[in-house]
């Protein structure tokens, strides 16, 4: 079974066992029963629990063995202890993909790691494949399969239909995040967590995600790796799919590292290294954690940037500024607007507000909501503006809920992206945030953040134009053996 | 051959248990693949150092060669601008001395003779073993305050031409390469070219895992580049496993 079709049975088991099974929802096999059960799981789920009887509403079989079909997928909420005879279980039911979760392995010691080792030679051997151990599960929104323990999975409103897959080595952070982003109604379809990566590690779920027709944006939450070529070759397997994989990367101080003698050694520390192969890959770097999906949603947006002349409007002089000197910081350029429109807006606006670009509506659209919408419309109109940031301040209450329905509507009738920062508390104009949200129009909380997002996109698309021009290098590297020698002297 | 060649070298360091080359061997390197060293020879005494700066022509740099002394200025073991042949042999004694007052039991192989390089444009390229991602090839501003600027571009192979386009252009002191307020812009070809012999090495030779020119003058457009001095440091554990 080739990497994917098993992370394919990881993300999609139309079965499920569940061993260590319980009643008890404080226990891990007993809430990762309770979430299969509350998101409406589709296919069977298999308890195992030696006492037997029934879990949870449903049959409980003593032994692996004693399940009536062949589980595509097990699940091993089990001690460290248990877990040979479980594997050898599993062998003998021809499963062939287990998600272990159990920790006390590798990251704990010498003894760990003896075991670790043990288990991964048992599962090569009978050609079985591993998701952790140490994972806290995985979860595939759209197809209802929410086999983690993570506290993440009780979160009330969970988005369908997204297009985000996003990958963690941490299965505390990560699943905190995960949580945070659903409720920000951001798309994560599908999430795994990697855990101690004994056999499938970020690069292998990296790869699936590239294949994966449903994936759109891949974020992954990085601790480190110990294979750099089967990670490169995943960025460049992305690259060539334009796929954009967000990356936030933590471990920076490099306490530690061997001692080296030049300094080349000295300056080339492996966090750095890391952020040169995101920038020569493609992977689009989050410095701080809030960039990771500050960028996603970015990304996951359906208006696509094409090209980055923006366009800036807002209620307020002073938020022109500020979304103008971000754009400056990122080298994006603000250009005038044609002459046709300072026409359009000199007609419109009132006396007091200057047709240019950044153009300030003024406290005007307090009175006249639908103003906003009128100047929006001649920026997306003009010929010189790519791409606009809006930024709402103190709009709140009904009005936003019109402004955020008049951006909506505006934004399918154009390919240019517009990127919203809202600095009102999201209390007074929660329904008009919603609404963007789930249109999927990039909000912020700051223009920093929205400018900073957009900056990201821009970035990668610049990276794709530069992948043309040497995505031929690079293939003759990975999916060729021969090297040149060297033919001068 | 070439190949042989620096094989040759990195078993002799190896039988003779030392990580570090001397810069006589590591400029032989440097030679065998390509990149342009100052014209170097090696003197054993002060009447050989006067016959060898016949051929190379005054002013002259001198540079102590042993391979127990591996930070040559630490030792004082460096001088330059040598004029004419008395500043040549009271350098020479001087250097020997030095050498001997930072190092007693210092095996001295002798004195390197070389021609003194102007140039006023300094970068340094390195090349560096990650334990995830393997060779790491860096490039950046060069000289002595390479660790205080910290101005340098890292790639991993594979590196495309492109990439090293990207090198020069990402690092801070881009504008001096590209031509600044009058000045020429700098040889980027010729660079180029280093940068590619480096990261072929690195994938030929896993027994080196630390490979460092710094600095290398780069003249105007056309004119090439020399590497002044070079750095090389050996893992032999490595040796045999080679990625060809």
């Amino acid at each position: 079974m080739s990497k994917y079709d098993a992370i394919e049975k990881l993300l999609n088991p139309s079965s499920i066992a569940v061993v260590g099974a319980s009643h008890n929802v404080q226990k891990h096999g007993g809430r990762l029963i309770e979430h299969l059960l509350k998101h409406q799981y589709q296919g069977e789920i298999y308890p195992v629990n030696p006492k037997g009887g029934g879990i949870q509403g449903l049959a409980c079989y003593k032994s692996i063995l004693d399940i009536p079909k062949i589980p595509d997928l097990a699940c091993l909420l089990i001690a460290p202890g248990l877990l040979m005879e479980a594997l050898r279980d599993c062998a003998l039911k021809n499963i062939k993909m287990v998600m272990i979760h159990a920790s006390g392995f590798a990251e704990t010691g010498k003894d760990g790691e003896v075991l670790q080792q043990e288990i991964v030679d048992f599962a090569k051997e009978h050609n079985i494949r591993i998701c952790g151990p140490n994972t806290i599960g995985i979860a595939n929104v759209n197809n209802r399969v929410f086999a983690s323990f993570s506290m993440a999975m009780t979160s009330s409103e969970i988005p369908m239909g997204g297009g985000i897959s996003y990958i963690t080595q941490s299965g505390a952070i990560g699943g905190a995040m995960l949580s945070q982003g659903w409720e920000k109604k951001i798309g994560i379809n599908k999430w795994i967590s990697s855990g101690n990566e004994a056999d499938l590690n970020a690069s292998d779920y990296l790869e699936y995600a590239v294949d994966d027709p449903s994936t759109g944006t891949v974020c992954i939450f990085l601790e480190g790796l110990a294979d750099g070529e089967g990670f490169k070759a995943a960025l460049a397997k992305a690259a060539n799919k334009k796929k954009p994989v967000i990356i936030y990367k933590n471990g920076r101080s490099d306490i530690g590292q061997k001692s080296v003698k030049s300094h080349t050694g000295v300056l080339a520390g492996n966090h750095d290294v890391y952020k040169a192969v995101f920038k020569q890959f493609g992977a689009v770097n989050a410095e701080d954690l809030d960039d990771l999906f500050d960028y996603a949603i970015a990304f996951d947006s359906p208006n696509n940037l094409k090209s980055s002349r923006i366009g800036i409007i807002s209620t307020s002089g002073g938020a022109c500024t500020i979304v103008t000197d971000q754009c400056v910081k990122y080298g994006l350029d603000v250009p005038d607007i044609s002459n046709e429109s300072i026409k359009k807006l000199t007609e419109m606006s009132p006396e007091f507000s200057t047709p240019q670009n950044p153009f300030d509506t003024t406290a005007q659209i307090l009175n006249d909501p639908g103003s906003f919408k009128k100047s929006l419309e001649v920026f997306i109109e003009d010929k010189n503006i790519d791409a606009l940031v809006l930024m709402l301040t103190t709009i709140g209450g009904t009005i936003a809920s019109k402004v955020a329905e008049d951006i909506i509507e505006l934004s399918k009738k154009t390919e240019k992206p517009m990127y919203v920062a809202w600095t009102i508390a999201e209390s007074l104009a929660k329904d008009g945030m919603n609404k963007l949200r789930e249109a999927k129009i990039p909000l912020y909380p700051s223009a920093e953040r929205a400018v900073k997002a957009l900056a990201a996109v821009q970035q990668h698309m610049n990276f794709l134009e530069e992948w043309e021009g040497k995505k031929e290098e690079y293939s003759s590297f990975f999916f060729s053996s021969s090297k040149k020698e060297i033919s001068n002297s | 051959m070439i190949k042989t060649a620096i094989q040759q070298i990195i078993n002799l360091s190896k039988e003779e248990c030392r990580t570090v080359l001397t810069e006589i061997e590591s400029k032989q390197i440097l030679q065998d693949i390509g990149i342009p060293v100052p014209d170097f020879r090696l003197a054993t005494s002060a009447d050989e150092a006067v016959e060898l700066a016949q051929f190379i022509g005054f002013p002259l740099a001198m540079k102590i060669v042993s391979p127990d002394i591996v930070h040559k200025s630490d030792a004082k073991g460096v001088m330059l601008n040598i004029k004419n042949e008395p500043e040549l042999r009271s350098a020479f004694e001087e250097i020997i001395r030095n050498a001997k007052s930072y190092n007693p039991n210092a095996e001295i192989t002798g004195i390197s003779i070389q021609e003194m390089i102007k140039g006023d444009k300094e970068v340094i390229v390195g090349m560096n073993r990650d334990p995830v991602f393997g060779p790491v090839l860096l490039f950046g501003a060069g000289g002595i305050f390479v660790e205080v600027l910290k101005d340098v571009s890292l790639k991993v192979l594979p590196i495309a031409n492109r990439d090293i386009d990207n090198m020069f252009s990402e690092i801070q002191a881009s504008k001096i390469l590209t031509g600044y307020r009058g000045s020429q812009p700098a040889d980027l070809s010729s660079l180029k070219e280093i940068i590619q012999r480096v990261a072929q090495l690195s994938i030929e030779f896993p027994e080196i895992s630390e490979f460092e020119l710094n600095p290398v003058i780069v003249y105007g457009q056309g004119n090439g580049a020399v590497a002044l001095d070079a750095r090389v440091i050996l893992d032999h554990r490595k040796s045999g496993v080679a990625a060809s």
